[in-house]
């Protein structure tokens, strides 16, 4: 559908600052509204995107984060990041961008499909329960390459 | 088009004579319509579709 020439996007989410996980999953909606197929992998870190009681407690990082303009020092104080957080998300409200679990909800009906990596999962030892209900399955990393099973398909890493 | 794609459309063209933005998240919460149906309504990019079919600019939002 339309004229573009990308046809499926598979990203690749690793970490789970709020910037890094709204980044991956704003891309991918955004691939679904414009007629493209997506789908999301999530692995290591980004697993806590996924999980119940994590997801909606992900943080942006005060620390080792130049675009933050605050000292280091200080940026390692404690309720530091909680403060940033608190007011990231309030921003992001203005905007009408919804929360992880409503956006997971939103991506989900959208069609984009949702993975956890196998691996992660294994090493984090979590369990299917752990994980949102609205999953698609726990794979490994050569299952989701043979996902990329069209032209113009693009893998982006997170 | 069916009742259904009829629905939507009013619903986008009353959002739009309010100069309410359109979102996919205000689709969820229109109580006309879910996202899946919209999708499968108008399939290949949904909001695209049906701003069209309703004549008014496509939604600049990223959301």
């Amino acid at each position: 559908m339309g004229n573009t020439k990308v046809r499926k996007m598979l990203f690749i989410l690793s970490k789970a600052t709020i910037e890094n996980v709204y980044a991956a999953f704003i891309m991918a909606n955004g691939a679904r509204m414009e007629g493209i197929e997506s789908e999301i992998f999530f692995t290591f870190f980004g697993l806590e995107a996924i999980q119940k009681k994590k997801l909606e407690h992900l943080h942006v990082a005060t620390v080792g984060n130049p675009a933050m303009h605050i000292p280091t020092m200080l940026g390692g104080l404690p309720g530091m990041e909680a403060l940033a957080t608190k007011m990231m998300k309030k921003e992001m409200e203005k905007l009408d961008m919804p929360p992880v679990s409503e956006f997971l909800e939103i991506l989900s009906d959208s069609g984009c499909k949702l993975w956890a990596c196998k691996l992660a999962v294994e090493m984090f030892h979590l369990e299917e329960k752990d994980l949102i209900d609205d999953l698609d399955g726990i794979l490994t990393i050569g299952d989701f390459y043979n996902r990329a099973d069209q032209e113009n398909t693009h893998l982006l890493f997170i | 088009m069916t009742d259904k794609h009829w629905e939507v459309i009013d619903y986008i063209h009353d959002k739009y004579k309010s100069e309410e933005p359109l979102s996919i998240r205000g689709i969820k919460k229109s109580g006309v319509i879910n996202i899946k149906e919209f999708y499968e309504l108008f399939p290949g990019g949904p909001l695209k579709k049906a701003t069209l079919i309703a004549g008014i600019p496509k939604p600049k939002s990223c959301i």
